[in-house]
């Protein structure tokens, strides 16, 4: 018989891989060929000594938990004290909610971007994105496209340097105040991980909301960023805008009285609650 | 796919992010350790991984049941892997694999017992650093997960047989180091 010694069949035999045909023949080869039946032996034995030195690393269960929560929880806050920490919860879900509308909304498969850039001038945003195939995209920040794409950014870019430009673009922007960017800015506000992102986001939202009221749930989440936000920028600015939108409310009376008199409190933020208190009371 | 899976695939689509998570703990651990095979240590294969879910989540509309779940996020993890290693290298003066192999030298310390095994292991170990990464990876896909070539090609996105030159060749030079 003319054997070809073919050592790559005998790989493929081992890994179960040729069709029933091709290992018939194969096996009708290793019967006939002393060559060949030596061959398969070694490769036996080599691979039982791989099996027993390539294992797989054992996974961390905690580090499996927690990339499993990943989209559950895109970020978490860096909850200073625990008070209001629902509203924290609540605006997470919501992020993922208004995430997932725009996952449905916008017709984007795999694109992820590489670079956001804002012209203020202009009101034009261009974001590229990292892979070559996807052409870069340009518009207005005042178009609802544009504003969703800007929105998808913000609840799921894993780059906070993209998450602070599209917050900054939306912070710099002279757009109405609209649900959609609304909700997704007080996501980011509630549980971004990074404060200059919810910095910007804050931000935003007062330029959104200036001298206009605000919806419930974002007084919500403004109330807890001022008492329990690890950035004192973040705080005050939310205080700004709890302050400027003037709802006469007795739990917002009773939290400025609170902070107001906390000796330990920042001094500004203090002086907005004694001169919002004013207002709220007519003194 | 199983009926259970089919549902929590469109609960998933429809953004229920608990369902996702559900499917997820299916394949999690397993895909770390392919992505471990490729960015060579843990912290960087938890950091590729939790991308590849992000972009899994995200692209989660765009599944299509004509390949499961497991080999879908599977491909995503291991295009960020490979993209991870590409950036890695271009940073890095020191290509991971040299360090590695370094690694491997300087921790002579193994005992008596067993000191062949050990020696082989450190051979194997860096005869598998020294693998590209596709060689590395489809290895790693067919020899510790053993999946089906088939399944690799759909993984690596390449032709059955671009997943058996691969796969030749890795072992080809994973057998030298044992000799
Ligand atoms: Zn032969």
């Amino acid at each position: 018989m003319n054997c070809t010694h073919d050592q790559e069949a005998l790989i493929l035999y081992y890994y179960d891989e040729l069709t029933a045909p091709e290992a018939e023949v194969l096996r009708a080869r290793l019967a006939q060929c002393p060559a060949c039946q030596h061959a398969w032996q070694k490769l036996q034995a080599d691979m039982q000594v791989m099996d027993g030195l390539v294992k797989p690393p054992p996974v961390n269960a905690s580090d499996l938990q927690r990339v499993r929560a990943v989209p559950v929880a895109p970020r978490q806050g860096p909850a200073r004290v625990q008070v209001l920490r629902w509203v924290a919860s609540v605006a997470a879900a919501l992020l993922i909610f208004v995430t997932g509308w725009y996952l449905g909304a916008v017709d984007n498969d795999d694109k992820w971007a590489d670079s956001v850039r804002f012209d203020s001038d202009t009101q034009l945003v261009r974001i590229e994105y990292e892979d070559d195939e996807s052409s870069p995209l340009t518009g207005s920040i005042h178009d609802a496209p544009m504003q969703r794409e800007l929105g998808v950014i913000l609840a799921s870019d894993i780059d906070p340097l993209n998450r602070m430009r599209a917050a900054r673009a939306l912070a710099h922007a002279r757009i109405a105040p609209n649900v959609r960017v609304s909700s997704v800015l007080e996501g980011v506000l509630a549980s971004d991980e990074n404060p200059v992102v919810r910095l910007q986001a804050v931000r935003a939202l007062n330029r959104l909301y200036s001298d206009r009221s605000i919806p419930e749930s974002l007084r919500s989440v403004l109330l807890d960023r001022v008492e329990t936000d690890a950035n004192t920028a973040v705080r005050m600015k939310a205080m700004e805008l709890l302050v400027a939108s003037e709802q006469v409310s007795m739990d917002t009376r009773d939290f400025m009285e609170r902070v107001g008199s906390d000796s330990r409190e920042n001094p500004y933020i203090r002086f907005m609650a004694h001169s919002s208190l004013e207002r709220l009371t007519g003194e | 796919m199983t009926p259970v899976d089919e549902q929590l695939i469109s609960r998933a689509q429809s953004g229920d992010a608990e369902a996702f998570s559900a499917l997820l703990s299916h394949s999690d651990a397993r895909v770390v350790q392919i992505v471990h095979g490729i960015t060579g240590n843990m912290p960087d294969a938890l950091d590729v991984f939790q991308t590849a879910v992000l972009k899994a989540w995200r692209g989660m509309h765009a599944f299509r049941a004509d390949s499961s779940f497991d080999t879908w996020l599977t491909r995503i993890a291991i295009n960020e892997a490979l993209s991870h290693r590409k950036k890695a290298t271009r940073l890095r003066a020191v290509p991971l694999d040299e360090e590695h192999i370094g690694e491997l030298e300087s921790s002579n310390d193994a005992p008596d017992s067993g000191l062949l095994r050990e020696d082989s292991r450190r051979h194997l170990e860096a005869a598998m650093a020294a693998l590209s990464d596709r060689e590395r990876t489809v290895f790693t896909l067919k020899h510790v997960h053993e999946y089906k070539i088939r399944e690799i090609a759909h993984m690596l996105d390449c032709a059955e047989g671009t997943v058996k030159n691969y796969l030749f060749r890795a072992v080809h030079k994973l057998r030298n180091a044992l000799s």
